[in-house]
């Protein structure tokens, strides 16, 4: 059992639709918890078979995140996903990496992957998603 | 001998197959071309193992027709005259991992900046080489967008800028400008910089668009790379990487202690893939892709121009070969193979789609619509 997050841009019976993905793949959802920010649904979802369930939602077009990645909110400004590696960099940490999972509204949600992420949660603290 | 029943099966499997390429208007795949005459070829085990420059003892192998395949694309990429270098490789994604390999040899602690509409097999490979990497937003039209590009690179300026560069992205056929981007470099002072195009798709014709793209050695690319089962049509998945030779042979002398100079990436080599390219660029040559690019785009044009009578918001990029339109319903996806990502699906006219084809899908859609 194994939570996970899915990131989009919101819509109505969303909530439905998951659940359906999901049901006609004959996995189970234990629970699922969707937040609306700025025009994008945060839904964590915790289901009975995490990795399937991962592989057919994004099959179907969704971009699903782990907590083995850390998920920041930042505001949608030129050098936003940069000042956040610069910052972690000053702070003697490495990045593996940065990438936009959905971008609307002024608001941006970034997959962020470094070589300490406990630390990197802990620094980037007040824009950690979840 | 093959039982009947494995007989059958392949029979089902071709018809499926034909009646398949008949409906195929979403991926950039061009099935205009013959090849059979080089079918015989297939009765040897032919392989180009090892750099195809270098001469090997496995002589059953096609390595002179794979030079004059990279002469071909080097000087339509205006690669410098002696110092350039290249290979067949198993696609796109194989020719950008060579490029991306490279730029880490040169810049172990560089960073990737590569735009959000990248193809996903550029993470991927940038996580398999151990690169880090920066996404960059996108302008509208799927371009990369210089502001973010800039501010970004500002912030590291005390790292080399690794910068991949689309030639065509996967949804929108937007091109990046390494011009511009090397404007930016220049601005910021950064010296140490490598720039890889992905030209994916629009490789093999970006030389004759107009206006044409800075794609190129002459623009500043450090490598190039293309499909060749993309818009020249092979059968068979592959591509050409030409990068400056250079680089490789920094790359030869680094490895040298592992006991070979050879700097591709597999083993084994495909050398069926290098005739079938040989084959198109001489039937073709620099005229036929010309050619065979205006054709394309009359296609092209005439899609934006038969979708939006019809009331579907259709557009392209200029010049390009890929029609975005809003995300068509499950049934249209699945018959006319079109690719869908949030809200659009595309349309892209491949040497071999006819007005006819685009006709028969707009029926279909309009059907719906009704
Ligand atoms: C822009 C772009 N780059 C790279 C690739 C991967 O190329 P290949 O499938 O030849 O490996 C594609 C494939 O669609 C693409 O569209």
């Amino acid at each position: 059992m194994k939570q996970f997050t899915l990131i989009t841009a919101d819509r109505k019976g969303l909530a439905a639709e998951i659940a359906d993905v999901l049901g006609k793949a004959g996995i189970n959802i234990l629970e699922l918890n969707a937040q609306s920010v700025s025009g994008s649904a945060l839904v964590e979802i915790c289901v009975d078979k995490a990795d399937d369930a991962m592989h057919i939602l994004s099959a179907y077009g969704f971009q699903i995140v782990t907590d083995d990645v850390i998920t920041l909110k930042l505001q949608d400004q030129p050098g936003a996903l940069a000042q956040v590696t610069r910052q972690l960099s000053d702070a003697g940490l490495s990045i593996r990496g940065i990438s936009t999972l959905q971008r609307h509204g002024g608001v941006c949600y970034v997959a962020l992957s470094t070589d300490d992420d406990v630390k990197a949660r802990q620094l980037m603290k007040p824009l950690v998603v979840g | 001998m093959l039982s009947a029943v494995d007989k059958a099966r392949l029979d089902a499997l071709y018809q499926n197959l034909s009646e398949n390429s008949q409906h195929f208007l979403g991926y950039p795949c061009a099935n205009d071309l013959d090849y059979e005459n080089l079918f015989r070829f297939l009765q040897f085990p032919i392989n180009n193992v090892g750099d195809p420059f270098q001469d090997s003892t496995y002589r059953l192998a096609t390595r002179e027709i794979e030079q004059e395949v990279v002469h071909f694309f080097a000087d339509l990429f205006r690669a410098p005259q002696d110092d350039y270098w290249g290979y067949v490789t198993n696609g796109g994604t194989e020719g950008n991992l060579y490029g991306l390999y490279l730029a880490r040899e040169l810049y172990p602690n560089g960073v990737v900046y590569f735009s959000e509409e990248t193809h996903y097999s550029v993470a991927k490979n940038v996580h398999f080489l151990g690169l880090r990497h920066i996404m960059i937003r996108t302008l509208e039209n799927g371009e990369i967008d210089y502001e973010d590009l800039k501010e970004s690179i500002k912030l590291h300026r005390d790292v080399p800028a690794i910068i991949f560069a689309n030639i065509g992205t996967t949804m929108k056929e937007a091109k990046d400008d390494i011009r511009q981007i090397q404007k930016i470099l220049d601005d910021l002072v950064i010296q140490q910089r490598y720039i890889h195009c992905d030209g994916a798709l629009c490789g093999p014709f970006a030389q004759f668009l107009d206006p044409r793209p800075a794609f190129d050695f002459v623009d500043g690319a450090d490598s190039v790379a293309i499909s060749g089962h993309k818009f020249i049509g092979s059968p068979l998945p592959c591509g050409v990487v030409i990068a400056k030779k250079r680089y490789v042979d920094r790359i030869g002398r680094s490895i040298g202690y592992i006991g070979s100079m050879d700097t591709t990436i597999t083993g084994s080599r495909n050398a069926f893939t290098p005739l079938l390219l040989w084959q198109a660029i001489k039937q073709l040559g620099k005229d036929g892709l010309k050619a065979r690019l205006q054709s394309c785009q009359a296609v092209a044009a005439y899609t934006v121009d038969a979708m939006n009578a019809k009331g579907i918001h259709a557009w392209r990029n200029p010049g390009a070969l890929t029609i975005v339109i809003p995300k068509v319903s499950e049934f249209v996806k699945n018959k006319w193979q079109l690719a869908t990502q949030d809200d659009h699906s595309h349309v892209i006219t491949m040497p071999g789609v006819t007005t006819a084809h685009i006709d028969a899908l707009i029926a279909d859609m309009t059907k719906e619509l009704a």
